[in-house]
């Protein structure tokens, strides 16, 4: 009776391990080809950058986190900056900061509080790898890529 | 804040797992009585790579899973075939591939964390040659072909490790060098490693060692002439060893005409083809086919069986992720970061894409047949280790890339996942 | 840096090359099983078959009408009770031993479960029966009663008769004789060639009948000679004779009156590889790609003398032809041109098995229409008039093919013919060493006919 049973599910379930194998098969290489495209965009994307803001006070739960600047940034509290800070002392759209010949400008908006290094900064003005910009409440420090900082020096 | 995810790769574990449970259920019911090892196998599989997969993913953030799941599904596959053909078989393999998981990580962290080798290329190659050499020896000869060395009670392939010894020294020399008369070296080690191999009769390793530093000279230095010259010479000696060695015109008269010398040299071939043909598109049935007839079945010609019990659909499939396997391991290649790291994995795909390629390629005629194992897939305490370094190497590189990349996004306020 | 670009631009490339490579490996291999599976399976030495026919219980073989030829008792194989039935239809059926390839071998999985489909053997399990590979009955296309006419009119002569239906490919008969019988093969002290199906192994030649593709030649090549026949010449600095003088020719008078001469200066005019190109159209020099049939091959060699060429016109030089493949070249001309398969299998457990035709266009429909004039002209009053058949027009050509045995000259005896469609039958019968196609050959094939006429 065993061997019938066997007889029969051996010949069905070919269609089933095919299933099962073609099913795999097909999973893996759309996830692998899903996962390969993200993180071409992801790292494409990141090889724009020219560097990040690193927040240091202000915002104790971002403490430390890092912020990518393109070569065209806003920077302000309003949902529709380039980049995102939430703090009552940041304007909407607070200053820009970007790249200007093999210059770095950041150049204020608003007369929010704005400064460079300490200075206060109503202008625009170059700022460098290492400069801490200040606005409002917040603190955020600049590091430009290696490659560009030469450049830009 | 970009972030990067990685895709889940539950679906595929659990359907991995079913397919192994599965196949294993069906053999516990095979026999009148129900073979009770039968489940108990396909249990120990499951948790095999089950635990494999989660300890190798917890411990090395940036495995490449794909890879490893394409190699999982592969020795499953054999795993099952071979417990069908004697169960023997699967216990041993079973152990030999808890041993080569452990070859396996050691090469991972070895590679992670390391540069070239420097000077001591020099002795990996020493040592090629020498366990090549040994074979012609020390060996005791099957079937003609004489690779085997018995060291006390276990037999091992020295060919086997020559192979990785053999990427190694490769990369090395065409990562460093750039001259022409600098390679000299490196390709008079090339000739006297794939000499060593015809002498010993193990053609399809030549030809593997062959195919292999065709396509690592090309990639490394696109010198197109100088390959097709490779080409070219490659094809000169094939064809003196035609008309020198009885044994490769052998080869080649059964590959056009097995049916001829049927009860002969052309019998295996003819009992592969005729075991494809029994399987038909869907196969005949796990525990249906008779692989008993066929030589090497659980070894170099476990493709015919699965061909005759799953079906030329389920064998192309199994081709397919092999096909996974080579373009993963060469994307890994293209990410690396410096042209060392891209040869060490790119080779080890190549030749593992190469070697399933030569095997399959023999099972179905499509060329000549030569005696080499197919990649996880075969029996083969030694094939399944050197297969398993091979995956270590390029996981080693992946892990390389991935630490790499992970630093780079870190750096620009990107957050991995 | 621009090294790595090149590097990584040498490693996809390599990938590529890497892609194409197992893309090919899989379509070679689906290919090829899907192609050759059939054939690779069905032969002797497949020991599937050999443990099937063990353990199993086969089905029954039958012919087109009902008539069982081959059932199984338990696991021993039994056949019709009548002795000429028997050995008429042995090499169609074929042994249970390996010895020979017939409808035991080729349908083997029919006969023996091996192909039977999830859904009936469920059905199987569900009503307790043994589901362990059922036999499947398998209804061939020969017509066993035609068979055993054929075989009680050849009178023991050593040769081969085939009969097909040239418009569906169908095989009527194939009957070669010597003959066995399946009940004693394995046992019995057999002569040498008794398990030889000189229907589609024995490989002869072809004689006159090859000048159905020389004067094929010439029609497609609009090459209408004429010629004085004196009943000997010269050509190519090799004698040719003929059996008269014919006097003036032209490719119809020639070839009704099977003038030897004629064709060969015909086929020195056409040249060698024109006649090499429409024998090989005709199937010469292949090998044949039949699932239910393995033909050997036949043989058409040129050489650059002109004596050779003229020689291998008309069916001489080294000019080898089965009766089956001369069987399918009258079909050829019968069915406007047409070569069609042969088929041998008619119907599984009752249902037609799905088929894909290999039939291949050999002639053009006009050529084969002058053909089929030409062989009428044979019979009417050529040399196949003991073909002719009342009241019916018959088709055909003669051969007489020379040969050598133990340094004395003898003749293979030829016919093929066909006749109308409203009888769509072509049919090819040889008689080893006889004699004259005229004499032997066309008279049996005139038998045939009457035989299907009624």
């Amino acid at each position: 009776m065993l061997a019938s049973i066997y007889t029969v599910l051996a010949a069905g379930m070919k269609y089933w391990f095919l299933l099962l194998a073609a099913l795999m098969v097909w999973l893996l290489i759309s996830s692998s080809t899903k996962e390969y495209r993200e993180r071409k965009a992801v790292l494409g994307e990141i090889g724009e950058y020219i560097g990040y803001l690193e927040i240091l006070r202000g915002l104790p739960e971002a403490k430390g986190a890092r912020i990518g600047i393109t070569r065209d940034n806003t920077i302000g509290s309003g949902r529709n900056a380039d980049i995102v800070i939430r703090h009552p002392s940041v304007q909407k759209s607070h200053a820009m900061i970007y790249l200007k010949g093999k210059k770095l400008i950041l150049s204020p908006l608003t007369k929010g509080v704005t400064r460079i290094n300490g200075r206060r900064a109503d202008n625009a003005y170059a700022v460098r790898s290492g400069d801490v910009i200040t606005l409002g409440a917040v603190e955020v420090k600049v590091y430009i890529r290696p490659e560009l900082e030469r450049a830009v020096c | 804040m970009l972030k990067l995810t990685k895709q889940s790769a539950k679906a595929i574990l659990f359907l991995q797992q079913l397919f192994i449970l599965s196949a294993f259920g069906l053999l516990t019911i095979r026999n009148g009585q129900p073979d009770l090892m039968a489940a108990a196998m396909g249990g120990a599989v499951c948790l095999f790579n089950l635990l494999q997969y989660n300890i190798l993913r917890t411990a090395f953030r940036h495995l490449d899973r794909f890879v490893l799941l394409a190699a999982q599904f592969l020795w499953s596959v054999g795993l099952i075939v071979m417990y069908r053909i004697r169960p023997e078989y699967a216990f041993r393999q079973g152990i030999f591939l808890i041993v080569s998981t452990f070859a396996a990580v050691i090469m991972m962290l070895i590679i992670r964390r390391s540069k070239d080798f420097g000077k001591w290329n020099w002795v990996f190659m020493a040592l090629a040659v020498m366990l090549l050499g040994s074979t012609l020896v020390l060996s005791r000869a099957i079937g003609g072909a004489k690779n085997w060395i018995d060291i006390g009670p276990f037999s091992f392939q020295p060919s086997e490790f020559a192979k990785i010894l053999f990427i190694m020294g490769s990369a090395y020399f065409l990562s460093t060098r750039d001259k022409l008369t600098s390679f000299i070296p490196y390709i008079a080690f090339t000739g006297i490693c794939v000499l060593l191999l015809v002498a010993a009769r193990e053609l399809g390793t030549g030809l593997l060692l062959c195919g292999t530093f065709l396509v690592l000279f090309f990639a490394a230095t696109g010198r197109t002439l100088l390959t097709m010259l490779g080409v070219g010479v490659f094809g000169a000696g094939a064809f003196a060893s035609y008309h020198l060695f009885s044994h490769v015109q052998t080869r080649v008269n059964i590959w056009r005409d097995p049916w001829s010398s049927y009860n002969a040299e052309g019998y295996q071939i003819v009992q592969g083809l005729m075991a494809l043909a029994s399987g038909g598109l869907f196969g005949v049935g796990l525990g249906k086919g008779m692989p008993g007839v066929i030589p090497a079945s659980h070894t170099d010609y476990i493709f015919s069986v699965i061909g005759e019990e799953f079906g030329i659909l389920f064998a192309a499939i199994v081709i397919i992720f092999y096909l996974v396997f080579i373009v993963r391991g060469m994307l890994i290649a293209l990410n690396a970061e410096n042209i060392y790291d891209a040869l060490l994995a790119f080779g080890c795909t190549c030749m593992l894409s190469l070697q399933g390629f030569i095997i399959i390629g023999g099972v179905i005629k499509l060329i000549p047949l030569t005696g080499i194992t197919l990649p996880f897939i075969s029996y083969g305490g030694s094939s399944l280790l050197s297969s398993m370094i091979q995956l270590g190497i390029i996981e080693g590189v992946a892990l390389k890339n991935g630490k790499r990349e992970e630093k780079e996004l870190r750096m620009m306020g990107a957050d991995v996942r | 840096m621009k090294n790595q670009q090149k590097f990584r631009r040498n490693m996809r490339f390599s990938m590529g090359f890497f892609i194409v490579l197992f893309v090919v490996l899989i379509a070679y291999m689906g290919y090829s099983v899907l192609k050759n599976g059939a054939a690779w399976y069905a032969t002797p030495y497949n020991p599937r078959i050999a443990n099937a026919r063990e353990n199993l219980h086969g089905g029954t073989i039958y012919d087109r009408n009902g008539i069982a030829l081959a059932w199984s008792d338990g696991t021993t194989r039994k056949y019709h009770n009548v002795k000429e039935i028997r050995r008429a239809c042995s090499h169609v059926v074929g042994d249970i031993h390996g010895k020979t390839v017939g409808a035991e071998t080729v349908f083997a999985k029919y006969l023996y479960g091996l192909d039977t489909n999830v859904v009936t053997m469920m059905e199987q399990l569900l009503n307790g029966e043994e589901t362990d590979g059922k036999g499947q009955n398998v209804t061939l296309t020969i017509d066993a009663k035609l068979s055993e006419y054929i075989y009680r009119n050849m009178k023991g002569r050593r040769g081969s008769v085939v009969v097909l239906n040239y418009k569906t490919g169908e095989i009527l008969a194939s009957v070669s004789i010597l003959t066995f019988d399946p009940n004693t093969v394995a046992d019995d002290e057999l002569e040498d060639t008794t398990l030889l199906d000189r229907a589609t192994m024995g490989r002869y030649a072809p004689g006159s009948i090859m000048k159905i593709i020389t004067a094929s030649a010439a029609v497609e090549h609009d090459l209408d000679l004429t010629y004085t026949c004196t009943g000997s010449d010269v050509i190519g600095g090799q004698s040719v004779t003929c059996t008269k003088v014919h006097g003036e020719q032209d490719l119809n008078t020639a070839f009704a009156n099977s003038c030897n001469t004629y064709f060969a200066r015909l086929s020195t005019e056409l040249g060698g590889s024109v006649l090499k190109k429409q024998a090989e159209k005709f199937g010469f020099n292949q090998t044949f790609e039949y699932s239910d049939v393995t033909l050997y091959r036949s043989k058409f060699e040129v050489s650059s003398e002109q004596g050779d060429v003229a020689w291998a016109g008309i069916g001489q030089y080294n000019d080898l032809v089965t009766p089956m493949h001369a069987a399918l070249i009258a079909a050829t001309v019968a069915n406007d041109g047409i070569m069609p398969e042969p088929t041998l299998l008619r119907a599984v457990d009752g249902t037609a098995p799905f088929r894909l035709k290999k039939d291949s266009r050999v002639l053009s429909p006009d050529a084969a229409a002058r053909m089929r004039d030409m062989m009428a002209e044979v019979v009417q009053y050529g040399t196949g008039t003991s073909a002719a058949v009342k009241g019916e027009v018959v088709y055909g050509k003669t051969g007489t093919a020379e040969y050598t045995e133990n340094g004395e000259i003898k003749n293979h005896s030829w016919f093929v013919g066909f006749m109308g469609e409203e009888h769509p039958y072509a049919v090819a019968v040889l008689f080893e060493g006889a004699g004259y196609g005229s004499a032997h050959a066309a008279p049996m094939a005139a038998e045939v006919f009457e035989y299907l006429l009624d």
